[in-house]
Formats: structure tokens, C-alpha cells, sequence
């Protein structure tokens, strides 16, 4: 009986010097650990960085095949040779165009637009572009140069 | 280099600044095209619809200036001809607001040429460059703003 009460006795017995000092520590080990405000922000812009990255890299990749894709008008397509490499071109750029939507659609659905949303924005334009540049390039070899009214009133402009 | 408007194209331009969203378009037009090389405006954001460079060349060009995060502004296309560094302008539609166009038909083109054809015999053509501040186009011969 003696036993338990002197246990009972030394768990009340609570010196409040020991809850300062306690105190005292864990509010330390909380402040340095503290983030100030722009730390927080800093760290927050670092993460939105490393996720626009993939789609900024996704962009650059986008314009230059845009860019490819123009240049085709330009080239003289004469053998049958020729005509199978534009049309893989053109079939690439359609496969592709695929991938860049569906890829927009999973990130559009995913990511924050008050976060996100001028990246987005940018890619999603950018993928527009490919669009227009791959109907205008087919626009151009299977409308335009078949049209012989067309063609001979440019020939004959000047 | 020399520039040529018709006046088809002057008035298609002018209807497309009337809108807010475009009332930049001329100066977007004097940095992508009156302050380039004849290479970089032949061989950037154009395609070769037809012709080629001894007798004449018909392109079209995109312009819009890619701003990031403020890009999805617009787009513009503009039809041109070309013959020893002439540049015949016949044609421009932006792709989106309230002149948008998402391309010029074939019947359209032919009517836009014929035109240009009367035009430069009837020597109906406007000449244009830029301003002393290279800031406004305006016709080469009377010097008045064209927009």
C-alpha cells in the first residue's frame, strides 16, 4: 500500500521549473525548424518550377516540330520515293497531335489553373499551332497545288 | 525590299483593329515583318502554297508573338505574293474574335489574286514603310498613316 502511494506520490509530484524547461525546449526545436514566410513561398515556387519543367521542355519540342512541319511545303516532292516521306510525315504529325491532347487533357484535369493555368495556357496554344500548321500543310499538297486555276494564275502574276 | 498593300487587304486590316483584342496587330506586323530580313519573314511560321522564287511565290504567314503566360493573345495569318523582294499583300485574318477565320478558301484566293493582277496594272497598288520612329506604316508616296 506504502509502494503505491509513494508511486502515486512522485508521478503528482510535478515541479512546473521542469515544464518551463520542457517548454522552453520543444518551442526551440520548433523554431529552428521554422520556415519564414518567403522560405515557404520559395519552396512552393520551386515545386510549381520542377512540374512546369516537363511541360515547358514539351513545349520548345512542340514549336520545332511546328516548324519542321512548315518547312515540308518547301521541299520539292517529286518521285514516288518523295511522296511516301511526306505522307509518313504527315501521318507522324497526326499520331503526335494525339499524344499532345491526351497529354493536355490528363494535365488540364490535374494540375491547379491558379497555379498552373499560364503554363497550360501555353501549351495548349502551342498544340493549336501544330494543329493549324498540320490542316494548312495538307491544305497545301492536297488542295491548293491540285487547283490548276489556282496555280497557273500565280504562274502567270508577274 | 519593297511592300505593297492592296486595298482589299488595308480594309481588312482596319476592320480587325476596330477590335480591342487586336488593336496591337500593327505593330505585331511592323516587328514580325517590316523589321525582318526577307529570309526570316520567307522562312519563318510560312508555308509555300504555290510558285517559287524566280517567278512568283505565293506564302502565307502566321504572325502572333508568343508571350509566355500571356500567349493565347491571337494569331494572325497573312497571305502574301512575292516577286524579287516585292511583297504583295492580299490577305490577313487573325484566328480568333470577331474577324476570326480559320482559313481563306481556294474560290476566295483566286478573286484576292485576279484583284492584285488589275490592281498593279492599274497601278492601284499602295506602296507603304515605316515612320521616321519606325512606329506607324504609311504610304511611301503621300506619307500618310495608312491605320
Amino acid at each position: 500500500m506504502y509502494y503505491i502511494c509513494n508511486i502515486k506520490q512522485t508521478e503528482m509530484i510535478v515541479e512546473i521549473t521542469d515544464i518551463k524547461s520542457k517548454t522552453d525546449n520543444i518551442i526551440s526545436s520548433y523554431k529552428a525548424k521554422e520556415l519564414s514566410n518567403e522560405e515557404y513561398i520559395n519552396r512552393l515556387l520551386d515545386r510549381i518550377n520542377e512540374i512546369q519543367k516537363p511541360i515547358k521542355q514539351a513545349i520548345k519540342i512542340i514549336e520545332s516540330l511546328d516548324e519542321i512541319l512548315l518547312l515540308t511545303t518547301w521541299a520539292e516532292i517529286r518521285t514516288v520515293r518523295d511522296k511516301e516521306d511526306l505522307k509518313y510525315i504527315l501521318d507522324s504529325a497526326e499520331q503526335i497531335h494525339k499524344r499532345f491532347i491526351r497529354d493536355y487533357a490528363f494535365l488540364h484535369k490535374t494540375l491547379r489553373k491558379d497555379m498552373f493555368g499560364n503554363v497550360l495556357k501555353d501549351f495548349k496554344n502551342t498544340i493549336d499551332d501544330f494543329e493549324d500548321s498540320f490542316f494548312e500543310v495538307k491544305n497545301v499538297f492536297f488542295k491548293v497545288r491540285k487547283n490548276n486555276k489556282l496555280v497557273s494564275l500565280i504562274n502567270s502574276l508577274f | 525590299m519593297e511592300f505593297f498593300f492592296t486595298e482589299e487587304f488595308i480594309s481588312e486590316f482596319k476592320k480587325i483593329i476596330k477590335g480591342k483584342e487586336h488593336k496591337d496587330l500593327e505593330s505585331l506586323f511592323i516587328d514580325e515583318i517590316l523589321e525582318k530580313t526577307f529570309d526570316e519573314i520567307l522562312y519563318t511560321g510560312t508555308t509555300k502554297q504555290s510558285g517559287d522564287n524566280t517567278n512568283s511565290l505565293y506564302i502565307k504567314k502566321r504572325i502572333g508573338k508568343k508571350k509566355s503566360g500571356k500567349r493565347g493573345g491571337y494569331r494572325s495569318y497573312i497571305s502574301v505574293l512575292i516577286k524579287n523582294q516585292q511583297l504583295y499583300f492580299i490577305f490577313i485574318h487573325p484566328k480568333t474574335g470577331r474577324r476570326a477565320m480559320v482559313k481563306l478558301e481556294t474560290e476566295k484566293e483566286i478573286v484576292l489574286i485576279k484583284k492584285l493582277k488589275e490592281d498593279k496594272e492599274n497601278n492601284n497598288l499602295i506602296e507603304i514603310c515605316l515612320n521616321d520612329e519606325r512606329s506607324k506604316i504609311i504610304d511611301k508616296n503621300t506619307e500618310e498613316e495608312i491605320f
